[in-house]
């Protein structure tokens, strides 16, 4: 007998399975895809040419001059 | 994971072909200040309606909080009875200013990392300007007499559907940045933020549905509500900050992270365990044991992601502690790490039996929550914020001074609020397992420990105010300085 509330809790069921066989997914998709692989590589994908390896890019204001001589780190 | 490929790998000619930062060609991979421009509208908006709830959930929580040591603060305004006044703080903090924040924050992130620039802004500030009415709905009826009776879904029925709906618009932008994405690599931020883009309305539409629109019976609705509330925390704040902190504390000190091996470990296995730990709320209560057990096991395997990203976080900035104190985003962000740290290994421990059996119905749960959720969370997204906002806008923060009011005010708000609550909290569980201690004594016993709570209320307070003046001045104020460095080496680029 399908009411108003079964249908509703088959739908929590079938909402958590989905979402379980889409994190098995995911990691099967990121293991196949490389994305467990080359790790130094993947650590500096946040670098890019306006913010790159190397720099310290946030400073107060105030001392943002006097910081920016000696950032080089 | 295999460590033949990792040997094999770096030893074709990358770096000619590509470059220093990805294969991809320099036109096709999206500047950041396009990008950013792309989020301007959004951002902003989302991080002026964040402050907004910060300061009317300060109001509402400083209320709440004077009420519990001197009753008759506010007594005569029936809307500011500390029951309604204590939810209308939870849910204006929790879906007012935490979720502006995340969804400024995490959508930044999630496009800044995807190198794609954020598509049609204009229909994500309709979904913004949505739920933020509708969270406003919520809590006018939070404090005019229709809330729910369930902790942190408190918002009336009649809103949360609208909630629902104008997640689901501002998730899918997440979900779009991420397909759009010009990367080659998925960075352990964009796994976290896209993590909790998922997680979130599966949490909450199944406490929805399962406590108001299709009641289970009985004690099932309590779990489905820890379930629920322990993992907004779990599932959406905290990857949302973590991922905030994977981004800017490496970004920051042009440092990479230590070890990105430990990073996608972190996630993973916070994405195994923290799912199962909400239920500790209900250890000892009429539920199943094997249930309980379970969610204690899960508690204590949380202190593998949360070691993981305390080792990796730690070994990132060691060496560059100097740093910290001359960036006002990473002195929040690393209060925040450092905090993240310490209210997950406690939470561990609070999950244990024999400790729950006195920390339960006390202040210390209090404490732990606020460690967590404040000192945690709402520093990482400060410091966030006063990264993002500069290259939102192109210009940079106005106040130096105002920031370092906004951080000491908070830092030491917090810790008075953690440290006092905690030791009260503790001692007053122990009184109350103890038979011979009448209850009117404990409750004597505790109002010093309160008034240490409000008086961290006040000192948070300043600094949401600070935290405030610096937005709306950097908003309307004139170009103060010049913009940051990164945005104007661009041109040259």
């Amino acid at each position: 007998m399908l009411e108003w509330d079964n249908l509703l809790i088959i739908a929590v069921l079938v909402l958590a399975v989905a979402l379980f066989a889409s994190a098995i997914y995911a990691l099967f998709w990121a293991s196949k895809n490389g994305q467990l692989e080359n790790f130094d590589k993947n650590a500096k994908s946040i670098f890019t040419e306006e913010e790159p390896e190397g720099e310290v890019i946030d400073t107060f204001p105030s001392r943002k001059s006097a910081v920016e001589k000696s950032s080089k780190r | 994971m295999s460590t033949a490929s990792d040997i094999v790998e770096p030893a074709q000619p990358q770096v000619a072909r590509e470059g220093v930062y990805g294969s991809r060609s320099a036109e096709e991979r999206v500047a950041l200040s396009v990008i950013d421009n792309s989020m301007k509208v959004a951002g902003v908006f989302f991080v002026c309606c964040g402050a907004f709830w910060l300061l009317a959930g300060s109001f509402f929580g400083f209320v709440a909080s004077m009420k519990l040591h001197n009753p008759d603060f506010m007594a005569a305004l029936p809307e500011l009875t500390f029951g309604r006044v204590r939810s209308a703080h939870l849910n204006s903090m929790a879906y007012g200013w935490a979720n502006n924040a995340v969804f400024a924050i995490g959508l930044w992130i999630m496009a800044r990392l995807s190198r794609a620039p954020v598509r049609h802004g204009g229909l994500l500030i309709i979904a913004g300007v949505m739920w933020n009415l509708a969270v406003l709905v919520g809590i006018r009826g939070i404090l005019f007499g229709d809330m729910t009776s369930v902790e942190w879904l408190e918002i009336p029925t009649y809103v949360t559907p609208i909630l629902g709906l104008s997640y689901a618009l501002i998730g899918v932008w997440g979900i779009l940045a991420f397909h759009y994405r010009k990367s080659e690599h998925v960075y352990v931020s964009q796994w976290y933020i896209l993590g909790a883009v998922f997680w979130f309305p599966w949490i909450y539409t199944v406490a929805q549905m399962l406590i108001f629109f299709a009641p289970a019976r009985g004690t099932v609705q309590a779990i489905t509500n820890w379930w629920f509330a322990h993992n907004v925390l779990g599932l959406w704040y905290t990857p949302v900050a973590l991922a905030a902190a994977y981004y800017l504390i490496p970004k920051i000190l042009g440092k990479p992270i230590h070890s990105y091996y430990l990073s996608v470990l972190g996630f993973w296995s916070l994405a195994l365990f923290y799912n199962w730990a909400g239920v500790h709320h209900l250890i000892g209560g009429p539920i199943p044991l094997w249930l309980q057990t379970a969610g204690v096991v899960g508690s204590l395997g949380m202190v593998i992601p949360v070691i993981v990203v305390a080792v990796n976080h730690h070994l990132t900035v060691r060496g560059c502690f100097r740093q910290i104190w001359n960036s006002p985003t990473l002195r929040f962000v690393v209060y925040g790490a450092m905090s993240y740290t310490l209210a997950s290994l406690m939470g561990s421990l609070m999950a244990i039996p024999e400790v729950n059996v006195v920390t339960h119905f006390t202040h210390f749960t209090v404490a732990h929550a606020h460690h967590g959720a404040y000192a945690f969370f709402t520093m990482v997204m400060f410091g966030s914020v006063y990264f993002m906002m500069p290259r939102l806008l192109q210009k940079e923060w106005p106040s130096a001074t105002l920031i370092r009011i906004h951080f000491w005010s908070c830092a030491i708000g917090a810790a008075i609020y953690v440290i006092g609550l905690s030791v009260g909290g503790w001692m007053q569980g122990l009184m109350m397992n103890n038979p011979e201690i009448p209850f009117m004594e404990i409750v004597e016993f505790m109002v010093p420990w309160l008034m240490s709570r409000s008086l961290a209320g006040v000192l948070l307070t300043i600094g949401h105010f600070a935290f405030a003046i610096n937005i709306a001045w950097i908003l309307l104020g004139r170009r103060v300085a010049e913009p940051k460095v990164s945005l104007t080496k661009k041109a040259a680029a």
